[in-house]
């Protein structure tokens, strides 16, 4: 959400049912006006809350050119001083934070501990935990996809990034924690749980975003948001994820209407499990899209006046329920 | 395009610029302002015009009633003095509280606010509701639920029930079930009575409507729903109701987690639905399923763990969960209303006025001499309450189990149990704050889910703490907020109606060993038996022979699917038969 619209989707907000708290909202406009002047940001962007036990944490981000690739994220808890993000993080801190299944605590010090050994015993109980779930999970989405299209890039599901998916190969081999009692610091994961987030859920309409001949991704200066005849089409909605901005050998299921310079970004109309998404336009005038995949993801464009934003507000959690629910 | 005269960057933005510009020599682009006229739901804007015109006749109407009304009160002070304070009708003031939701950042647009006020304004009008308040938002995956919270007078519950009684017993003559005991004159007595009531009352709602029909179209619609749905509802489920021995019956009209009666509706300016009563079977089920809801109320509720019931029983189920889980008030806000106590029941048959002469349990009302905590106080978990009845693992409040056991145990000492409860009812008056009913039950005991405290208490405004409200947040039924501030409390719900799970959802595995086949031990099966003679096998396959051409036949004629498993059979039996 650009905090320069920001006053104007605090209805879209109320509407989508992740309002926040709302002697926060001129609080945050100021300081995120002043963290772009400070870091001589082109634009920022409140990002979303994630609800904690007690301290919520806002995200915001900014970018200086490229509004794609070069985002730089920030956190705050008492909405005045924004810190920033760690960046990198190891394999093993993300598969961690993958098996987290607690909400965070609120302290961005605190040490979340995740015991191993106890990852057995619990699996032969009723409710196995989330790891085993996950695997099967992403076992059966990744075969599926191979089944029905041969696409030489990564499945959607699968969270971390490409090269990252190659590091796997090679940290196998020692990454065998059956006996580690691992740890990760609530900041990390908080990154971790954010990039996750936005790489699955960040979505922005079809042509928000230009490529220009160079190479450059600007924002579209004149885009006026979709209209009620390109809303209905899942098509419209791309991700934003750094990965789907390389170039690409050519596809055989392009869509008609396909243009380079707006098209470089992956539409959501492949999302896994299907029907992730659920969009209608409410009170006559918000069009919002909920992700169910990560309650609490939102995005809505008011159809009045073609604005629109992104806006997460939950507990970092990601549905794994989901196929039970649709 | 006009934009194009003047850009912004032209050098850098050069590309984009003149795709711009081929596209718009391409297809003619819609003028942007019809654009918005065409695709408005015009009908829409119509309904709701309609709305605010029908409030503003009101007004007027409501002041003249109101004026003539305080008359009347002062003539006849004596008599309602006595009856029952139910004249009064708490309403809630929907902008006020919003303004407080919108703080705590679970609230309404004004808009909603104020078509959602002015409804619940018109439903005090038909005066058959103690109380209306708005009691929350669910989302839906194609549509979301606004939904009303509404208590009934108690004379409008006699009459429901009444009406209840008598669709029971017709449908019960009907069926000519074993049930028609002793006492079946009385309840032909009671029939024609209960017409004769019915048709007064009738008669008499419908001249209340007509007085101001074209008002209240709405409502009146709303109403035929409630008529239609006591009706189907009793007729539909009787007999499944009557199979069903492990659930204990369902809690009577007006009683515990069905005291009040729940309104719905996917758009503001539609009709509201009331949903059907809560059947014990449904929390239960409910408790084993995790869905989203789609916004259909006809829908099924197509799941693993079965679910008997449409969409609508589920969200009364989740309604009756969150409600019993969530509505908390500081302690000592609400207080028992020991005057309902007072109210005679008409015309019930004994199970339901012994039944109903203890809802005063439940009914709870404000503490006129409440002194409020300041708001730090308010962060305590220890000084917030519990004020609507917990549902036991039946199903059901702990209230309506005792009136269940006590009536299904000893039928012939009924007296003895009614002096029972009269002591018991006794100690509790003496008692006076009720602490040892399952209301009232502070938060601070409410049980951790897997290390995580059930409620998060928070202010509003860090920043400036002599404005700043206290909320508190479920964590275990994420969207269920209270605020509270002075005099002031409320709460809602806004959310997916879904409870917050500590492990994953997983369906339940199928329980015990499954019966291994039960042909190995059959010794019909492996007893000797006499060989076949030569006219028993020739019988056998003149019989096969037959079927073969029937089906032969019948491929001819049909294109039929192949069944394996069939000719499968066919074939063994063959063989068998040549060896």
């Amino acid at each position: 959400m650009d905090v320069k619209v920001f006053h104007y989707l605090i209805d879209a907000l109320k509407v989508a049912g992740c309002s926040i708290y709302e002697d926060n909202i001129p609080v945050l406009y100021n300081s995120l006006i002043r963290l772009q002047s400070e870091n001589h940001f082109n634009s920022v962007y409140l990002w979303g809350r994630i609800e904690t036990l007690s301290n919520d944490y806002y995200i915001a981000y900014g970018h200086q050119k490229d509004p794609i690739e070069n985002r730089i994220f920030f956190y705050t808890q008492n909405l005045l001083e924004w810190d920033i993000m760690p960046t990198d993080w190891s394999i093993l801190e993300t598969d961690l934070v993958r098996r987290i299944k607690t909400k965070l605590y609120g302290n961005p010090r605190y040490l979340e501990t995740i015991d191993n050994s106890n990852k057995k015993s619990q699996e032969t109980t009723e409710y196995p935990i989330a790891p085993s779930v996950v695997m099967k999970y992403d076992d059966y989405v990744e075969s599926g996809e191979e089944d029905v299209q041969n696409i030489e890039n990564i499945t959607f599901n699968d969270v971390i990034s490409i090269n990252e998916a190659d590091e796997i190969m090679e940290t196998e081999s020692f990454d065998d924690p059956s006996n580690l009692k691992s740890s990760i610091k609530e900041e990390d994961r908080l990154a971790i749980t954010v990039q996750m987030i936005d790489n699955e859920c960040h979505i922005v309409p079809r042509g928000y975003f230009y490529k220009l001949p160079n190479g450059n991704i600007i924002k579209a200066p004149y885009f006026k948001g979709l209209d009620y005849s390109e809303i209905g089409n899942e098509q419209n909605f791309l991700h934003i994820n750094p990965q789907y901005c390389r170039p690409k050998g050519p596809t055989n299921d392009v869509r008609p209407d396909y243009n380079g310079s707006i098209d470089f970004l992956e539409s959501i109309d492949k999302d896994i499990p299907k029907g992730c998404w659920t969009s209608r336009i409410l009170s006559n005038r918000y069009f919002i899209i909920h992700s169910l995949l990560w309650p609490g993801a939102v995005f809505f464009q008011d159809m009045n006046t073609g604005i629109h934003g992104y806006f997460y507000n939950g507990y970092g959690l990601k549905n794994l329920d989901l196929p039970f629910m649709i | 395009m006009f934009i194009f005269q003047n850009p912004i960057q032209p050098i850098t933005y050069f590309e984009y610029y003149s795709e711009n510009i081929k596209m718009l020599y391409q297809k003619t682009q819609p003028d942007p302002d019809l654009n918005f006229f065409n695709n408005i739901d015009i009908d829409i804007f119509n309904k709701i015009l309609e709305i605010y015109k029908d409030t503003m006749f009101n007004v007027r109407e409501h002041k003249i009633s109101s004026i003539s009304y305080e008359y009347e009160v002062e003539a006849e002070y004596d008599d309602t003095q006595h009856n029952e304070d139910v004249n009064e009708i708490n309403v809630q003031d929907l902008s006020k509280i919003n303004y407080m939701f919108n703080k705590a950042g679970c609230g309404l647009t004004n808009d909603e606010a104020h078509l959602i006020g002015i409804t619940m304004d018109q439903m005090s009008q038909l005066e058959k509701f103690k109380s209306i308040r708005y009691w929350g938002k669910i989302i839906g995956l194609k549509r979301n639920y606004y939904i009303l919270e509404c208590d009934w007078k108690n004379k409008e519950l006699e009459y429901k029930l009444r009406l209840l009684n008598l669709v029971f017993n017709t449908n019960k003559n009907k069926v000519q079930h074993e049930y028609d005991d002793e006492n079946e004159n009385e309840n032909q007595e009671d029939v024609e009575l209960e017409k004769y009531i019915l048709s007064e009352e009738e008669n008499g709602f419908f001249s209340k409507t007509t007085l101001s029909a074209p008002i209240k179209k709405n409502i009146n619609e709303e109403s035929e729903y409630l008529f239609d749905s006591i009706k189907s509802e009793v007729c539909s489920l009787l007999p499944t109701e009557l199979d069903n021995d492990d659930y204990l019956s369902h809690e009577i009209f007006g009683f515990g987690a069905n005291k009040k009666s729940y309104f719905v509706t996917n758009q503001l300016n539609d009709s509201w639905i009331e949903l059907p009563l809560l059947k014990p079977h449904h929390i239960i089920q409910s408790r084993n399923i995790k869905r989203y809801f789609t916004g259909n109320l006809e829908s099924p509720v197509e799941s693993y763990p079965l679910f008997q019931g449409l969409e609508k029983h589920y969200l009364r189920a989740q309604i009756a969960r969150i409600t019993a889980a969530t509505q908390i008030s500081p302690r000592d806000y609400f207080v028992l209303n020991y005057n309902s106590n007072l109210y005679k029941w008409r015309k019930l048959n004994t199970f339901q006025t012994k039944a109903m002469s203890h809802k005063w349990i439940h009914e709870y009302i404000v503490n006129s001499d409440y002194n409020p905590l300041s708001v730090y106080d308010l962060l305590e978990p220890n000084n917030w309450v519990h004020h609507t009845p917990l549902i036991s693992e039946k199903g059901v409040t702990k209230a309506w189990s005792n009136i269940i056991e006590s009536e299904g145990d000893l039928q012939q000492n009924s007296e003895k149990i009614e002096l029972n409860c009269k002591i018991k009812v006794n100690s509790e008056m003496g008692r006076g704050d009720g602490d040892y009913l399952d209301i009232f039950g502070d938060l601070s005991h409410d049980a951790y889910a897997d290390e995580m405290p059930p409620w998060k208490f928070e202010l509003t405004n860090r920043f400036d703490h002599t404005i700043t409200y206290a909320t508190v947040r479920s964590n275990l039924w994420p969207g269920a907020y209270a605020v509270a501030r002075e005099n002031l409390l409320d709460y809602t719900y806004h959310g997916w109606g879904l409870k917050w799970n500590a492990f994953s959802f997983t369906v339940q595995p199928l329980s015990g060993y499954q019966p291994s086949d039960p042909y190995r031990f059959d010794s019909g099966m492996t007893a000797e038996i006499k060989d076949p003679t030569r006219d028993d096998e020739l019988r056998y396959l003149a019989i096969v022979n037959k079927r073969k051409e029937d089906r032969a036949r019948m491929k001819i004629g049909v294109l039929q699917p192949f069944s394996a498993a069939d000719e499968d059979e066919e074939r063994i039996l063959n063989q068998h038969d040549y060896d």
